[in-house]
């Protein structure tokens, strides 16, 4: 027991010490862009009842979804095909440079679903991208070092309603057709 | 009052000799007068320094540090009301950055309390070249931490002078060996580094209203500054 309580100490003391790795979560910071897009019309995705989350992890096989999704903001952005990120703490990442960590984006609706884990478990994936890989930087960090540099632009499909409305639009253009 | 036939002025019981009043007041003015003569004469300081300073922010990314502090305070939001759509500041936080971003007419995240306060340095990203000014009081007694390894800082005074020189003719800060400083010139760093008693390039010299990064090789120490204002 006398052995355990230094070995407990210095534990906790490392445990303290370590800090996770972080990265900014955003997709509005890259020339070209790198907008989130509807498939189909292509068209940037905006509404704020859509949510982007960050999946992530040391495989690819098991991605964690971080607890704070980002809003896609209001219909009229300047900045449509964005969400509206942050720095996002990988807990239980080290924030070890050159320490790689696989990284994913999705999209849910969060009028529908409470979270990404509802979301999933109701078939209420709107998209997703590609795995991507993130290096956590060295020091002294540059404002771009902490960025999903290898993040690629990807597709959702439009949400049921949405769906819905351009059925109804083209029934009702149809039937003007028909009249005539 | 007695009832008179002839006609008389008659005089109101609260009638006041000016005369005598008259000569007071004169006497009173001068006196007033002399003494405000050699107030006025006399050196006054005043305990504080207040002032603004109109700082050029280049389009795209730059390192600043505020060096007044703000009224009411020194938040991101109340230092930059209104900056242009998708400007971003980056404050460094030992492993990244806490990052704000105005956009759309409001500073992100909702409820935004990051400071940039008198020694902070940040990053800002700017959509295009702007000029900000700067408002508040000069901070006459300060501190700024320095862990071990990397903090991104400013100097607390808006004064360029080399980094390590003794107040007033430098900053005063406390450097190490092995201790680096990093500069950031919109595309990289610019590194100094103080190793066996001297720097390998020319002292830094930090412009007013410039963050960088500090690099401390030891343990945790502090840069500490008291200002003067008058004799």
């Amino acid at each position: 027991m006398k052995k355990l309580i230094p070995l407990l100490v210095l534990v906790g003391a490392m445990a303290s010490y370590a800090q996770d790795a972080t990265v900014n979560f955003n997709n509005n910071v890259f020339t070209p862009s790198r907008f989130v897009t509807y498939s189909g019309s292509g068209a940037p995705v905006t509404g704020t009842n859509l949510s982007a989350v960050l999946l992530y992890g040391t495989s690819a096989a098991s991605l964690t979804a971080h607890t704070i999704p980002a809003r896609f903001r209001v219909t009229t952005t300047s900045q449509p095909g964005t969400w509206n990120g942050g720095t996002r703490t990988l807990n239980g990442i080290p924030n070890t440079p050159q320490t790689v960590v696989q990284m994913q984006v999705a999209v849910y609706d969060n009028t529908r679903f409470a979270s990404y884990a509802a979301a999933l478990a109701g078939g209420g994936i709107l998209g997703t991208s590609t795995i991507f890989t993130y290096t956590v930087p060295t020091p002294p960090l540059g404002p771009s070092d902490t960025d999903m540099a290898n993040f690629t632009a990807f597709t959702i499909v439009p949400e049921p309603s949405v769906i819905g409305l351009g059925l109804i639009g083209a029934a009702a253009l149809f039937m003007l057709r028909r009249r005539k | 009052m007695t009832l008179d036939r002839r006609f008389v002025i008659l005089r109101s019981h609260t009638e006041i000799k000016l005369s005598h009043m008259r000569t007071k007041t004169l006497l009173l003015t001068a006196a007033l007068c002399a003494a405000g003569a050699a107030t006025s004469m006399a050196q006054v300081y005043s305990v504080n320094m207040v002032g603004y300073i109109n700082q050029s922010i280049p389009a795209g990314f730059s390192m600043i540090a505020n060096q007044l502090n703000n009224s009411p305070d020194n938040r991101i939001a109340s230092l930059f009301p209104a900056p242009a759509d998708q400007t971003r500041i980056y404050k460094f936080n030992g492993a990244g950055f806490t990052i704000a971003e105005y956009a759309d007419g409001e500073w992100n995240p909702a409820g935004l309390t990051e400071t940039l306060a008198p020694g902070e340095g940040a990053y800002i990203f700017a959509p295009a070249a702007f000029t900000h000014t700067f408002v508040g009081e000069v901070a006459l007694t300060s501190a700024v931490n320095l862990p071990p390894g990397f903090s991104m800082i400013g100097s607390t005074l808006p004064q360029s002078l080399p980094l390590t020189g003794t107040p007033p003719a430098g900053l005063g800060y406390p450097i190490g060996d092995g201790d680096k400083i990093y500069r950031f010139d919109g595309v990289g760093f610019i590194i100094s580094e103080f190793a066996d008693g001297e720097w390998n390039t020319p002292i830094p010299t930090p412009n007013i209203g410039e963050g960088f990064y500090a690099f401390n090789n030891g343990a945790a120490k502090s840069w500490n500054r008291t200002f003067s204002v008058g004799p």
